[in-house]
Parts: structure tokens; C-alpha cells; sequence
């Protein structure tokens, strides 16, 4: 099936990309494409990923900083090992996002579908659902509370405070609603459409991230 | 076979922090009418309604269709219901419009392109085809209301419990809307402050006032009495 295929080049990619540490080694070349690939597969443009991930790509920083921070409270420098975990931090960051982008609602369809149990596939409906309402209800809080504090300057703290106590609120809410909807609406089987189709595109896409990453584990095997 | 689809017999509610929402309501409907629950905010309009679809289970009688609510009829009930959230982003479970509606088919032994069928057919009735493999919440909020109804009616429900179905919509999506509602002979039960309600499905009005029933009245006796009107717009 092919979400399952693009399920396992996603993995594959980033198996092949973890293995090849310490950096830099030259066979980091051979992930690094099959990255690309998904990237280009996912069909966002360069600029936008570019700026999804400079949340990642801090978090990844500050990672590595501890890493440093603690190794040389060790007695052992390893900046190497530091920047490596930075980038697999960031490398999985953009993998995953472009891959679920590639998967696409209609492969969580399909894998939703596979599920033999209709707790689970409710479940990860559920889950689905609260990423996507999540990302909306980040915007929203972060709206309503610049529209009440003004601007962030100054209020740094007061933001910081409220937008936790709101994201619990609001998931709150939205899970006894949800918990609702579910008792009212669900009454047998969800929905199961057809299989996303096979198509050549996608399938030499699936391949090539595929023997990317396996070139990529073949080069880091002694 | 009662002439009631809806009978309510002394229904008391208190929410946890104790808040007193409902103190004894009483109240029939009729099997096929149009019940509009008009009353302040805080009067207990949703929590009634959220008691009819077994969603809260305070002491008094609730029957449907002839059936007492009880634990173990609230799953049987809950199928014959059709249920619109006030808020209807919440309401939403699958992650396309179409198969949201495909959840509610009444008949999931079917197979799914024939219920696809069905579902396009509520689809094309709401003018929502264009939207069917959109995810819910990147709909306006007409089209998310529409396509909530769709997916409450798809459900064929014996009664509709509508929850402000008219609030946030401008006024052509909330004609369009009124039209739709006019066409649907199941009973229905609408917690509203908007006198179109009152008006163009020619509702019953249910009057609440601090969680008891504080008078019955024809659609047309309604709009010609004050403690009614002074609450709608």
C-alpha cells in the first residue's frame, strides 16, 4: 500500500540519517537526499519550511548547548557530537513534517482504515484532529492575548502565564465536547474510503528516499 | 405509539460548584412540532437540551418517543437524536467534510461508495459540494454550520436538538439556513434568541426563566408577548 510505503521511506530516512553520526561523514549525503526528496514530496514551499523550522532549529540549539554545557563540566569537549545531535533534532523535525504533508489526510485515511479496532482508529482521529484544532487555537489564544495585553513588551511573563493556562482550558473544553460528539455521532465503523491510488510519481519518490537511505546505512556499515 | 415525542416531568440540574440551572422543568412536545426554548442566558436552554441528548443526567423524567431515559436507553435515544453544539467546530469528527457526513449514515452496512452517494446528495442539498474533501475548520462559519446540519440530518434523526443554529451567521447564510430547517418534518427543538426562529419555522415557544418553565405559547401568541419578545432580536 502505498501510505505505508511513504511510511516506511519517512522511517528509513531517518534511521539512515541517525546512524551516520559522528559527523560530518560523506555518506550523510545519502539521507540528506532522501530528505530532499520527501521535502519535495511534501510540496511546501523552500521558504515556508525554512520558517517552521526555526522553532526546531532553536530548540536544537539550545539542546546542543546543554550537551556542550555538561561535557565540559565532564572534562570532555565534543562539539561534534553537539552539532550532530542539533542536526538530527532538525533533520527529524523536517522529515516528519514533510512526510505527514506527503501522507497527506487521504493516507491517514488509509492507515486509520487498516486499524481493525474502532477505538484506536477513533483515537487517532482524535489525535489528528487535536493537532490540526491545536495549531488554530495557538493562533487564537496568542491573538487574544495581545488584543487584551496591547503588545508583548513588557508582558512577556503575564503572555507566558495565561497562554499556559488557556492551552489547558481550552484542550479541557475541547476534549468534553469532543467526548460529546463522539457519544452522539459515533454509532458504528468510521468511514472507510478507498485506498489512496498507486501513483507512478509517488511510488518512484517512495523508492528513491528508500535506496537513498539504504545507501546511506550501507556506507556508515563497516 | 405516544402523540409525544418529547415528555420532560419535573427535571432538576445542578452543575458541580453548585450552580442551581434547572429547577423542575415540565414540558411536552408534540410529535413532529417546532419548540422554540427562548429564555436569558443562563436560564438553562442548553442544559436541557444537553439532558434530552443523555449528554447530563439530573433527577426528574425524561421520555422519548415513549421511551424513559435511562442508563442503559441513553445509547438507543442518542441515535434517534440529531444534535447541533452551539459551538460547531467542536462537533466535527472525521478530517473531511464528506466523511464527516459519511459518519452519520444511519446505514454503515452499506457500501461506502453508495454512501458516498448519500452523503454527496445532503452535500449538493447544503450547496457544500465544492467543500467535501476540505477539513471542517477551514470552512467559514456558514459552511461549517451548514455542513454540521448536513451531518446532523444525514443521521435521519426521529428529533433535532439545534443549539443557537442561527448564531454568528450573516443574514443571507442565516435565510439559507431557515429554509433548509423549513423543509425537515422531523421534531425539533431549538434553543434560540432570534425571532426569525419564531417566525419562519412558526415554533412553539417554550419561555425559561431561571431553569423553570414560565409559559407555553403558539408562534403567534409568542410574538405578541412581551417577556417573549423583550428576549428576542
Amino acid at each position: 500500500m502505498l501510505t505505508l510505503c511513504k511510511i516506511a521511506a519517512l522511517g528509513l530516512a531517518v534511521a539512515s540519517f541517525v546512524s551516520c553520526r559522528p559527523f560530518p561523514q560523506p555518506a550523510i549525503l545519502f539521507p540528506t537526499a532522501a530528505g530532499v526528496v520527501l521535502a519535495v514530496m511534501g510540496g511546501e514551499p523552500a521558504r515556508e519550511q525554512l520558517r517552521a523550522t526555526l522553532p526546531a532549529a532553536l530548540f536544537a540549539l539550545s539542546f546542543s548547548l546543554f550537551t556542550v554545557v555538561s561535557s565540559l563540566a565532564a572534562g570532555a569537549l565534543n562539539a561534534g557530537e553537539a552539532a550532530g545531535n542539533a542536526a538530527a533534532v532538525v533533520y527529524v523535525f523536517l522529515a516528519a513534517r514533510a512526510g505527514m504533508r506527503w501522507i497527506g489526510r487521504r493516507g491517514f485515511g488509509d492507515l486509520v482504515r487498516i486499524v481493525p479496532s474502532l477505538r484506536i482508529s477513533l483515537y487517532a482521529v482524535l489525535v489528528f484532529n487535536a493537532l490540526a484544532a491545536g495549531a488554530r487555537r495557538n493562533r487564537l489564544i496568542r491573538h487574544q492575548l495581545m488584543a487584551r495585553f496591547g503588545s508583548v513588551r513588557g508582558h512577556r511573563w503575564r503572555l507566558a502565564r495565561y497562554y499556559a493556562h488557556n492551552v489547558i482550558l481550552k484542550e479541557l473544553y475541547t476534549a468534553h465536547l469532543n467526548q460529546a460528539a463522539i457519544a452522539l455521532r459515533v454509532n458504528g465503523p468510521l468511514p472507510a474510503a478507498p485506498f489512496a491510488p498507486l501513483t507512478a510519481r509517488d511510488l518512484a519518490a517512495a523508492l528513491a528516499a528508500m535506496s537513498l537511505a539504504a545507501a546511506g546505512f550501507a556506507a556508515v556499515t563497516p | 405509539m405516544t402523540a409525544h415525542a418529547v415528555e420532560i416531568a419535573d427535571l432538576r440540574f445542578s452543575y458541580p460548584d453548585g450552580t442551581e440551572v434547572l429547577r423542575g422543568i415540565t414540558l411536552a412536545v408534540p410529535a413532529g412540532s417546532r419548540l422554540a426554548l427562548v429564555g436569558a442566558n443562563g436560564s438553562g436552554k442548553t442544559t436541557l437540551l444537553m439532558h434530552l441528548a443523555g449528554l447530563l443526567d439530573g433527577p426528574g423524567r425524561i421520555a422519548l418517543f415513549g421511551v424513559e431515559r435511562t442508563r442503559a436507553s441513553a445509547p438507543e435515544l442518542r441515535r434517534r437524536i440529531g444534535y447541533l453544539f452551539s459551538s460547531v467546530a467542536y462537533q466535527f469528527i472525521m478530517p473531511t467534510v464528506l466523511d464527516d457526513i459519511i459518519l452519520s449514515d444511519p446505514r454503515p452496512e452499506l457500501p461506502y461508495d453508495e454512501r458516498r452517494e448519500r452523503a454527496f446528495a445532503w452535500l449538493r442539498r447544503f450547496r457544500l459540494e465544492a467543500y467535501a474533501g476540505r477539513y471542517p475548520l477551514d470552512c467559514s462559519t456558514g459552511e461549517m454550520k451548514r455542513a454540521a446540519l448536513a451531518g446532523v440530518l444525514a443521521r435521519e434523526p426521529d428529533c433535532l436538538l439545534l443549539d443557537e443554529p442561527l448564531a454568528s451567521l450573516d443574514r443571507p447564510s442565516g435565510d439559507e439556513l431557515l429554509r433548509l430547517l423549513a423543509e425537515v418534518p422531523t421534531t425539533m427543538i431549538v434553543a434560540t434568541h432570534q425571532r426569525a426562529i419564531v417566525e419562519r419555522l412558526g415554533a412553539n415557544v417554550a419561555l425559561l426563566d431561571s431553569g423553570v418553565v414560565a409559559g407555553t405559547f403558539t408562534a403567534r401568541q409568542a410574538l405578541r408577548t412581551r417577556a417573549v419578545t423583550n428576549l428576542l432580536w
